[in-house]
């Protein structure tokens, strides 16, 4: 064990003098730096900011990729599956298949053909089953839709029950999504931030009167308050926007009553009282900042709960009116045909997700940049 | 104790006055009129059904017979369906609803607390990482998408459960999945949370350095402290499952308090929208309040801290 023990003498001591040791070595950060440092060693968070913007480019353009307008109607191409040039091995080929079963293989085929109405040029049929091993013969139909059809042109995402270009609509309904999205962050930002900020800066009877107001508001079910909101004004996006108004800021406003109530009786504040600041200098220079972290945080989260809210509203038929498109709107379009035309519900339900997923995420990781205490 | 509830049943009445208010000037500002039929009916004709219910008074007095009747649990007569009270039509309607948001709550908490347990054990571990990502999508996707999701593929591919329709209890599946993810994702992230802080805590540590071994610690000391925050939470569950509960019903043909509710805005059925409205504000109101006194009993912290 001895030859491990170092010899005393190769030690130097190091020359150490106070400055020396007081030296800063690494760059100074500002909580905002060090946040964003946070924030992007986070992957999912970064993942989900790119999936957003992605969505946000294709919202603004994707309606522009394409000849086709969102209220441009065509029967004859009504329910055409979706054609990619190149994605046909992921089922964007503009075909349609079945299975169908019968006790023979004769009665299969013929009922495989009778589902796409005989038009036996354009379906390829495959035995998958020929019912030798005593269970049900079954044959799958393959329909090409955009031959039947003679349709050059390819809809990439399918078209509606009414023939309307299904890209053209989901980006369009994607805009209104998005646009949820701002508004909420924008009604919490404005409207909620000042009432809470002001309820418990000014105090006594203001925050009294103030928060008994919350108190009952906060007892009526959202969703209620925004169904009679809706009710009484016409559907559509302006009496969305203002029941969102009316309904969304609360929760923001009790966090920021909260955090300044905690706050301005701190000594920086008192300090900077004495120095003379006014009360809009100190709300400005000294709580806001300090909150700012938790605004953003609570703004992120009440973003997908908004869209999540449009949606819902849309789909129930109390959002945007019958011929815009909104992606509740379109997802509702396509339950009802969902047996047979899957795609018409697919695509908008997809995007819904990524939207919700990729805010989620994204104010999951903001959460735990800003606030590393509240990391789950 | 004692006052803390006095004033909360006092709040109670207060905003349920003000929503039954609120609810009654909302609905006379309605566009549209309860006749279905107006422009084929004349002036006579419209007069005598208006009377009949009432509907020609000054707004003050269907005012004061309304609130009234409420009072005494009458919440008016259907225009939709003729002469049927819509108290009746409610209770008729609220056995799926409730079946069907009980349903969806025991089974939704129970499957979110293993799968945040499980996380909360495996800390930074594969389960975890899986169970979180599962959370973060059960949280995301809208119960609308997974409906359409497990109508399509549960019900009409494999046809394993019946698509819609109530008519037994293999009917109540699909509804009940759609309805459970979100509070499965919601518990989920909450336990995992909790757990996760109990975990770290002195008693834990003190636990273990008596020789209690993993299991007794996760089990005995660490789950039945993370469980009482789970609470808390319990209470905008039940609010999301009766918002979700709209949608849901109509998907799956279900004949609940939802279905009729959106039925009712579409035919600008005004007693039966006022009457759901005020059953869902009431229920809403209660859950918080019977969740804020039970926080209070299982958790004696928080009455001491409350008694000082």
């Amino acid at each position: 064990m001895e030859n491990h023990k170092p010899n005393k003498d190769l030690f130097v001591p190091v020359d150490t003098t106070d400055t020396e040791s007081e030296k800063i070595t690494r760059p100074s950060l500002s909580f905002w730096q060090d946040s964003f440092i946070r924030l992007r060693k986070n992957v999912g968070a970064m993942i989900g900011l790119a999936v957003l913007v992605i969505l946000t480019l294709l919202a603004i353009f994707g309606p522009y990729l394409n000849d086709y307008g969102v209220y441009e109607q065509d029967l004859s191409r009504s329910k055409m599956p979706p054609k990619v040039e190149g994605l046909g091995w992921l089922g964007m080929d503009g075909t349609l298949s079945d299975v169908q079963s019968a006790d023979t293989l004769e009665q299969a085929q013929s009922k495989a053909l009778m589902r796409f109405n005989n038009q036996e040029d354009y379906i390829e049929t495959e035995v998958v089953n020929d019912g030798s091993n005593g269970e049900q013969a079954q044959v799958r139909a393959t329909y090409d839709v955009y031959a039947a059809k003679d349709i050059q042109e390819n809809y990439w995402f399918g078209t509606d029950g009414l023939g309307r270009d299904q890209w053209t609509r989901t980006w369009m309904g994607t805009r209104v999504s998005l646009y949820i999205a701002f508004l909420a962050a924008a009604i919490d930002m404005l409207i909620g931030v000042a009432y809470g900020g002001i309820s418990a800066y000014y105090g006594g009877r203001v925050d009294n009167v103030m928060q008994r107001i919350i108190e009952i508001l906060v007892g009526i079910p959202n969703l209620v308050l925004v169904i009679l909101m809706i009710l009484i004004l016409e559907p559509g996006i302006l009496s969305i926007t203002i029941a969102l108004a009316i309904a969304g800021w609360i929760a923001m406003a009790r966090i920021v009553r909260g955090q300044v109530l905690k706050l301005k009786n701190q000594e920086f504040v008192l300090a900077s009282r004495t120095l003379g600041a006014k009360d809009s200098r100190i709300l400005q220079r000294h709580l806001i900042p300090n909150v700012l972290g938790l605004i953003i945080i609570n703004t992120m989260f009440s973003i997908p709960s908004a869209i999540f809210f449009e949606a819902f509203l849309s789909f129930i038929g109390l959002g945007l009116p019958t011929p815009m498109a909104s992606l509740g709107t379109l997802i509702n379009a396509g339950f009802q045909s969902l047996q047979i035309y899957p795609h018409i519900l697919l695509f908008p339900a997809v995007v819904i997700s990524l939207i919700m997923i990729a805010f989620n995420v994204l104010a999951d990781g903001l959460r735990d940049a800003f606030d590393p205490k509240m990391r789950e | 104790m004692t006052r803390y509830i006095i004033q909360r049943i006092i709040y109670l009445i207060i905003t349920m006055f003000l929503i039954a208010t609120f609810t009654f000037f909302l609905m006379k500002f309605l566009p549209g009129t309860p006749l279905s039929a107006a422009d084929k009916l004349s002036e006579e004709q419209q007069q005598v059904v208006l009377e009949k219910y009432g509907l020609d008074d000054p707004v003050p007095i269907q005012y004061f017979n309304y609130m009234v009747n409420l009072v005494q649990g009458d919440l008016g007569i259907s225009f939709q369906f003729d002469n049927r009270e819509v108290s009746t039509i409610i209770m008729e309607r609220i056995g799926p609803s409730m079946q069907l948001g009980v349903q969806a709550m025991v089974i939704g908490v129970i499957l979110g607390m293993l799968l945040g347990l499980v996380s909360a054990i495996y800390h930074n571990g594969f389960m975890d990482y899986t169970s979180t990502f599962l959370a973060v999508l059960g949280q995301s996707i809208p119960s609308f998408v997974f409906a359409g999701l497990l109508q399509f593929y549960i019900g009409v591919k494999f046809g394993w459960f019946p698509v819609a329709l109530w008519e037994g209890w293999e009917y109540t599946v699909l509804p009940t999945a759609s309805l459970a993810i979100f509070p499965i994702a919601i518990a989920a992230r909450f336990m995992r949370t909790e757990m996760l802080e109990v975990m770290g805590s002195d008693y834990i540590v003190t636990a273990r350095a008596k020789g209690v071994n993993k299991v007794g610690v996760v089990f005995k000391h660490g789950l039945r402290n993370a469980l009482i925050p789970l609470i808390t939470v319990l209470g905008p569950l039940a609010i999301s499952l009766m918002t979700g509960s709209l949608v849901i019903e109509n998907i799956f043909a279900v004949p609940g308090i939802g279905e009729q509710f959106v039925k009712a805005i579409n035919v600008n059925d005004y007693p039966i929208i006022m009457g759901t409205t005020l059953l869902l504000s009431f229920m809403f109101i209660i859950i918080i309040l019977i969740i804020d006194l039970l926080y209070g009993v299982i958790d004696p912290r928080i009455r001491l801290a409350e008694g000082e």
